[in-house]
């Protein structure tokens, strides 16, 4: 029995037990703190990159629950657009796509993480908004997805404009941008309107469904995607619609600190060297050819190779990085057509026509000159 | 108006003694009175009613393909596969240890069998087709085989104490090990625990480092010293005023602009040190009830034999106040288990972050029904299992009894 | 340079800025986004206090039932509350409530096909509606009636009390003194020109076709499902407590009660409870605190309490410090609160003892 416990001497050989229990614990948790340790050391302002190489991975705070763009999937992998662009950094940096750490940042608690230096860069459908570059002291890279905040109803919803919506209750992330413009926006047009904030989309989509809201807005893309989704069950796609108006900008990007501004360009040129690539027709399938016989100067300026005995562009050493960074970048995530047609395409939103084609088809991804 | 008898004859005084018995338990216990009668009428009711729709929903209305395709998201979340063997010994030696503490504590009876059934079958049925098979099997093995040594040694009796300090030491000895093997040499960091393994591994942390921690801060209230008293109260009284998840938060968002570069760490582990603090606090007041209920003379008494203070607080007062709160403090560990699950609010991947991030894919949108269920299950099992465990500890303690 | 200083700038001018938010769950207050951050923050105080107050009040019920119900003759009627004690307190707290919002209030009928008893009953997973009463200006003027007629009745009481002690026979002191109190009520309400009115809700469609219920007393999905969560679950600890404080009442109670010919209403209204009363309060306390606290997991669901409105302030303009700092003098504030109604009402019931 357990009773034995009463006698003294065994409250001696006990303490010893303590002491040895004691000696363990201390020894694990010294190995749960060197094991978080490693990856984290002292950053100082302008030495993103330093912490990060010395790392050996990149910590991203993403997204894990809107198709398209950064979700997870069953077998516990990150899939979508964000993603890939933050495997184009691991892959510019190391070499290797698979050296990236995903953090699951929320609406609300993304900045923190960013300020706070739990991650290095934040790619979670994040909108560039001038309160949020100057006043929560972050600095936005190259837009990847040019949004705009939209609203879907029930396909036989009455709702037809903006004005319709008098006396509706709307479903809206929390601690968002689009909490703010439903609000400014309706207020300015004398809507009146109850809005119901939920921490996330998985929550709104069973408000949606069970009928606690009239409308949920939230961004084109990620209603696309919602949309697309839509279970059959609740009457897939058909079943939705969404409203033609589009209450606000939304320009999507990577998001840096502020401050570090060698660490921002680096994060802005791999995005821009892969909507360069996508506008001179390099891709992952042909990117080793070129590079070992680069069709023109631009191709080899952007893949670091000699063009007809020329000396290597300064581009990749200019950021720190290996001269043939893009070639890694393309051959092991590819060019931004790529990765737009692997990821947003596959939730309904078609590239071409849209604001998010290439400039040389009218659209806005425009990558400035690599020279 | 007699039942029948064993022979069919109807009307006789023969009637069988157990259907007698059982008539005149529910003449007594059910329908001893008018009032007693429609409360029994009213109890039938609701139990079938619950009964009928939980049933309905589980065999009829359910698809629980969400449970069966996201296994690895709700158990181990983002746990990289390559590490997976780490998780599995400090299981079968959880699970060996749980069967033999249940058959040293039981006296055997026909519910350990079914609740062992029950075990096997939930076990095998729900998880163990696929690979893991094999792994959950041995585990459940190990648990059958504890169980087989703890009963057997019922009839031995010198082979019990012995096997009685095996399951506490093996008990003290499998948090360290477990956090160990999992995380050093190349394990996994913190950051990528994920599933019910974090909720075990949080709570397992938070009441390791939180039960001593706790005893050593309702020492220090106990103290005479001013400073000592005052700061451990002041620390106490401020943990306990806030919710956790407000903590939690603070954990997220505050702490790490406090604590210099050099120190920062995963918010994962700056959670787990706020977690741990705040279950010291909880503990701290338990312990320092059972030191007030600690009488003086033994203070005195153990004075007068000559031992010094520490040996007094150490040796005498503090092993009998921590056996007198047993129970106050399996509750608190009870209650740390289900708070793990706050962290699927700071979005971590848990249990249930791991419900919610299956239940938000696409093909599985509109099952949150079976994955929150689901979820409450697991919770429920293993605080059901400890609540009773610390009943029959209390039992063979004999606490309650002086 | 990096800057964190944003969290933890100190100083609480943000309150004044504009919230630039709306709110969902408002309750007696028409907050709009224009309305300053501390307005916001007051509307999140208001959540959390309506819900601590009703979530105490029926959370007691129902344990005090529970705790009762565990020590029934009735077999099965004890086995049951077993059941709900042991499900329920073994559950986490924060996925009972996810449950119950999304698996049962979101599943209530759309509001499309609400549920209307004679124009004055509507249920709808936007709301459950109840008729109600509205002031109007003349309440004022009532409400000072009414406290007279407070007054009067309680020194009636008084009164009747001290005859009753001296003469040694009931005066039924109690039912007279709410008596007066009633015909008072009732004579002033119709003299001072019925200063409450009835508000029945009402569905209402507006010109495009969208419905919604106005007026009468609402209970949103969320504040239900937040409410019943914290009263199941705080319920389940309670029954323990109740049933711990009447087992430890010694059996001579009630079997001196049983042969005094008290029935078992009698004998646990009149006997058991104030006396098990003395043992439960202190952890009763405990737990009040408890649902005190908890109530800050509806931030799960859209349920605007403080910590909810204090993250969205977080969010949008950082200053996490002092957003914290004013949660948590809020929550010392509620439980120092219920602490001291607790300990005054403990003090009352331990004198009466003795």
């Amino acid at each position: 029995m357990l009773g034995h416990l009463s006698i003294p001497g065994v409250y001696m050989r006990f303490s010893r037990l303590w002491l040895l229990m004691l000696a363990l614990f201390a020894i694990s948790m010294i190995a749960v703190a060197c094991n978080g340790d490693d990856d984290d050391g002292a950053v100082a302002s302008g030495e993103t990159l330093k912490t990060v190489l010395d790392r050996g991975t990149i910590k991203v705070g993403v997204k894990d629950s809107q198709p398209g763009f950064g979700n997870l999937e069953p077998d516990g992998t990150f899939a979508g657009q964000d993603i890939e662009f933050a495997r184009a950094l691991a892959a510019a940096l190391f070499g290797n796509k698979n050296q990236v750490e995903f953090v699951v940042a929320s609406a609300a608690n993304r900045f923190e993480l960013l300020s706070s230096e739990e991650i290095d860069v934040l790619i979670r459908t994040t909108t560039w908004t001038s309160s949020r570059d100057i006043d929560l002291k972050s600095s936005f890279t190259a837009t990847t997805f040019y949004d705009g905040q939209g609203i879907i109803v029930n396909a036989n919803s009455p709702i037809q404009s903006l004005s319709d919506l008098e006396g509706s209750t709307i479903c809206v992330t929390s601690g968002t941008t689009t909490e703010v413009n439903l609000a400014t926006r309706l207020g300015a047009a004398g809507v009146n309107h109850t809005a119901l904030s939920f921490a996330g989309d998985a929550e709104i989509i069973e408000a949606f469904i069970a009928g606690r809201c009239d409308a949920w807005t939230a961004d084109k893309g990620n209603l696309a995607g919602q949309r697309t989704s839509f279970p059959a069950d609740a009457g897939g796609s058909a079943a939705l619609r969404i409203l033609p108006d589009t209450l606000s900008k939304e320009p999507l990007g990577p998001v840096v600190r502020d401050g570090d501004t060698e660490w921002y360009d680096l994060v802005q040129w791999v995005v821009f060297g892969t909507m360069a690539a996508d506008e001179l027709g390099v891709n992952s399938q042909n990117v080793t050819a070129m590079a070992a016989n680069p069709p023109s100067k631009d191709i080899a300026d952007l893949l670091g190779a000699s063009f007809q005995g020329a000396p290597v562009s300064e581009f990749g050493a200019s950021l720190g990085l290996s001269p043939t960074f893009m070639q890694d970048v393309l051959f092991q995530v590819g060019n931004y057509d790529e990765i737009y047609q692997r990821t947003i395409a596959q939730i309904g939103l078609a590239r071409a026509g849209s604001i998010n084609a290439s400039w040389l088809d009218g659209g806005l991804i425009y990558a400035p000159p690599i020279r | 108006m007699n039942a029948p008898n064993a022979l069919g004859v109807r009307g006789t005084r023969t009637v069988t003694p157990v259907s007698y018995r059982a008539r005149r338990w529910a003449r007594t216990q059910l329908f001893s009175s008018p009032a007693n009668t429609a409360l029994t009428v009213v109890a039938v009711t609701l139990l079938a009613f619950v009964l009928y729709t939980m049933l309905k929903f589980v065999f009829v209305d359910a698809d629980w393909t969400i449970i069966n395709i996201n296994r690895r998201l709700i158990f181990l979340g983002r746990f990289p596969q390559s590490e997976e063997w780490r998780v599995w010994p400090p299981m079968w030696l959880a699970m060996g240890l749980g069967g033999l503490s249940y058959g040293l504590l039981s006296r055997g009876s026909l519910r350990d069998l079914v609740w062992l059934a029950a075990a096997v079958v939930f076990i095998l049925g729900f998880l163990a087709h696929g690979m893991n098979g094999l792994l959950f099997g041995g585990a459940v093995m190990f648990s059958i085989a504890g169980y087989g040594a703890g009963r057997m040694a019922g009839n031995r009796p010198q082979l019990r104490p012995r096997l009685g300090t095996v399951a506490i030491v093996g008990w003290l000895l499998i948090i360290p090990f477990t956090v160990i093997l999992i995380s050093a040499f190349g394990g996994v960091k913190p950051a990528l625990w994920g599933g019910l393994l974090l909720n075990v591994l949080l709570a397992v942390i938070g009441i390791g480092v939180g039960l001593p921690l706790g005893i050593l801060l309702a020492l220090s209230r106990a103290s005479s010293l001013p400073v000592l008293k005052g700061v451990s109260t002041a620390i106490i009284e401020v943990t306990r005023g806030g919710p956790l998840i407000a903590w939690l938060f603070i954990a997220r968002f505050v702490l790490p602009a406090f604590i210099p570069d050099a120190l920062q760490t995963d918010v994962i582990v700056n959670a787990m040190i706020i977690v741990s603090l705040f279950t010291a606090a909880y503990v701290a007041e338990i312990v320092r009830g059972g030191l007030q209920s600690i009488d003086k003379g033994q203070v005195e008494a153990a004075h007068a034999l000559g031992m010094g203070a520490f040996h007094v607080t150490f040796f005498i007062v503090l092993p009998q106040a921590i056996r007198a709160v047993i129970p106050a403090l399996v509750s608190q560990m009870i209650a740390l288990w289900k708070d793990t699950t706050l962290f699927a609010v700071l979005g971590f991947t848990d249990a249930l972050g791991g419900a919610q991030a299956a239940y938000s894919q696409s093909e599985f949108i509109g099952r949150q029904k079976e994955a929150l269920l689901f979820i409450a299950l697991l919770f429920w099992s293993v605080s059901f299992g400890m609540s009773r465990l610390s009943q029959r500890v209390e039992k063979a303690l004999g606490l309650g009894e002086r | 340079m990096i800057d964190r200083a944003l969290d933890l700038e100190l100083g609480f001018g943000f309150l004044s800025g504009p919230g630039g938010f709306n709110f969902s769950n408002q309750w007696l207050t028409g907050y709009d986004s224009n309305d300053s951050r501390l307005g916001a923050y007051g509307v999140g105080i208001l959540n959390t206090v309506r819900l601590v107050l009703i979530g105490i009040v029926l959370t007691t019920i129902l344990g005090v039932f529970a705790g009762v119900a565990r020590l029934s003759d009735n077999w099965l009627v004890s086995r049951l509350a077993t059941l709900y004690v042991e499900t329920i307190r073994n559950t986490p707290l924060l996925i009972q409530i996810v449950i119950w919002y999304t698996v049962v209030f979101l599943q209530l009928p759309k509001i499309a096909d609400a549920v209307n008893i004679l124009d004055v009953f509507y249920l709808s997973n936007r709301a459950l509606a109840l008729p109600s009463l509205a002031a109007n200006g003349a309440f004022g003027l009532w409400a000072i009636f009414l406290a007279i007629g407070a007054v009067a009745a309680f020194i009636l009481r008084k009164w009747l009390l001290r005859r009753e002690e001296r003469d040694g026979e009931s005066l039924h002191a109690t039912t007279w003194g709410l008596a007066l109190f009633v015909v008072l009520a009732v004579v002033t309400f119709i003299a001072t020109g019925t200063p409450l009115e009835p508000n029945t809700p009402s569905l209402h469609v507006t010109d495009v076709g969208i419905r919604n219920i106005t007026g009468g007393l609402q209970v949103s999905p969320e504040f239900a499902a937040v409410l019943i969560g914290l009263v199941i679950y705080t319920g389940a600890f309670i029954a323990e407590i109740v049933r711990g404080g009447i087992q430890a009442l010694p059996r001579g109670q009630d079997e001196a009660a049983t042969a005094l010919g008290l029935s078992g209403y009698q004998r646990m209204t009149l006997i058991i409870l104030p006396q098990a009363l003395r043992i439960i309060i202190p952890p009763l306390t405990n737990q009040y605190l408890n649902l005190t606290k908890n109530s800050s997991l509806a931030v799960a669901i859209a349920y605007p309490e403080i910590i909810w409105v204090g993250t969205t302030i977080v969010n949008n303009i950082g200053r996490a410090v002092p957003v914290f700092l004013m949660i948590f003098a809020t929550y010392l504030a509620l439980s120092l609160a219920i602490s001291v109604v607790m300990n005054s009402f403990n003090r009352r019931v331990q004198l009466a003892g003795r």
